[in-house]
Parts: structure tokens; C-alpha cells; sequence
């Protein structure tokens, strides 16, 4: 879906697979997609791409999800500092959507 | 044997210039927190059921209520999902198995056996056996 300017920063679009569009679709989830992208850019300004897809779990009987993967700069040295933000991410989330929506989703950072 | 075994083979692993040890790496690193966090259970008498044990073991940490168990919760569930992707999605972009990745997935690790050291594993059981009371799922 690319990128759009802002006056402030470059909001990158979600790419959401047809698969994970389907599972959006079915349990009302565009809502609160929206509001994790908006948090990731928050947390990561300098993020590069958001991938949104659908897993369905090979171990489990009944378990599928969204899994949201922040592509962001960095090097080995940046990865603690990393590893802080996405907690600092999670924190955010849980204060802003609750338990069982946040359920739907995992969230991943690729560091590139 | 101790689970955090496994996060020495992962430290073995994790500059392989193979991607399938790269993979691997992650996976082991995903087992050492999960196997610790099952055996200091198991010690205090709370045992999750086998099947689907991965996503129970996760819910029941998240369902503690206690803020910090959701965490564990919430970063087990993260680097199980990179265990998937490593050991499933052959098809899978190999930049999620980079050496930055596989070191990611270990100090992942690391942090979640100190945050759930934080807690202790006696108020973590306790917190987990008094949930699977109230749901009926323990005696």
C-alpha cells in the first residue's frame, strides 16, 4: 500500500495480506490495527515497512492470529534499545486495547 | 535436565552461516524460556495440559492479572511466533533469521526468565493455581 507524507513524519501503510484482510474482516479488527500502526510510529519513527499476516498455528487445535512485523533500522548495537521500545510498545497497547482484542495479535520487530 | 541448556545451544548456533542453524537458534531459545517457566510450575505442583500447552501456558500468565506476568505472557507469545516462523515457513524471508534476529530472539529469552525470576516462581504458581480455580480447571 506504500507510504503517504505527513507534515511530521512519513506514515507508512500497512501491507495486510488477503488472508489477514479476511481474518480482519471477520472479527472487526481494522479498528484496532489502525491503532497499532499509530503506536508503532509513536515507538519506532523511523520504521520502514508494517506487514500485517495471518498465521494459523501448526501446534494448536484452534489458534490463529495476526502477525504484525515492524521492519526497523539498526545493528547489533541498537538491539537492546530495541527490545526496550517494542516493551515500551506493548505497554501502550495494553492501556489502549483490551485483553481479548489484543489476543488476535502478535506482534514482531525485524531489525534491518 | 536444566532447560537453560538450550540456550547454550542456541548460543552455539547463533552465527551459523547456515540459515537452518540460524532457525534453529531461535527455536532453542524459545524452548529454554518456555521449559523454564513449565519446570519451575511443575515444581510447585501446577501443571498446563499437553495439548495446546505453547497458547495455555500464555493465557494462564496473562490471566494472573499481575502486570508483569502479562509481559511474560505477552513476550512468550512473541518469540513462540519466531519459533514458528523459523521451524514452519520455509518459505519465509530470510532477513527474519539474521544474526540481529537470532540474537533478538535470545536476549528475548533472557528477558523473560529475569522477568519471571522477578515475580518468583511460588507467587507465579500460586497466582496461576488460584486462576485455575476460579475457572475449574484445577481442584
Amino acid at each position: 500500500m506504500g507510504t503517504a507524507a505527513t507534515s511530521q513524519q512519513v506514515r507508512i501503510e500497512p501491507t495486510v495480506d488477503p488472508a489477514a484482510a479476511a481474518f480482519a474482516d471477520k472479527h472487526g479488527l481494522w479498528p484496532d490495527i489502525e491503532l497499532a500502526v499509530e503506536l508503532l510510529h509513536d515507538v519506532f519513527p523511523e520504521l520502514v515497512a508494517v506487514r500485517v499476516s495471518h498465521v494459523i498455528d501448526p501446534e494448536s487445535t484452534d489458534c490463529e492470529y495476526l502477525r504484525v512485523e515492524s521492519r526497523v533500522p539498526g545493528g547489533m548495537e541498537d538491539m537492546e534499545e530495541i527490545l526496550d521500545r517494542e516493551d515500551a510498545f506493548s505497554a501502550a497497547l495494553r492501556a489502549r486495547m483490551d485483553a481479548e482484542r489484543r489476543w488476535f495479535f502478535v506482534f514482531t520487530v525485524i531489525i534491518i | 535436565m536444566d532447560p537453560w541448556q538450550f540456550l547454550l545451544v542456541a548460543e552455539m548456533l547463533r552465527d551459523s552461516e547456515l540459515e537452518a542453524g540460524r532457525r534453529s537458534s531461535i527455536s532453542r531459545s524459545y524452548y529454554a524460556a518456555y521449559n523454564e517457566i513449565i519446570c519451575c510450575l511443575r515444581e510447585r505442583h501446577v501443571t498446563v495440559p499437553e495439548r495446546d500447552s505453547h497458547e495455555k501456558l500464555c493465557r494462564y500468565l496473562a490471566a494472573t492479572g499481575h502486570e508483569v506476568l502479562r509481559a511474560v505472557a505477552n513476550d512468550l507469545r512473541g518469540l513462540r511466533d519466531d519459533r514458528l516462523r523459523a521451524d514452519y515457513e520455509m518459505e519465509a524471508d530470510p532477513t527474519a533469521f539474521s544474526m540481529v534476529q537470532v540474537a533478538r530472539a535470545m536476549n528475548q529469552a533472557r528477558r523473560i526468565r529475569q522477568q519471571f525470576v522477578s515475580v518468583g516462581a511460588v507467587k507465579a504458581a500460586e497466582l496461576i493455581a488460584d486462576y485455575l480455580r476460579r475457572t475449574h480447571q484445577m481442584p
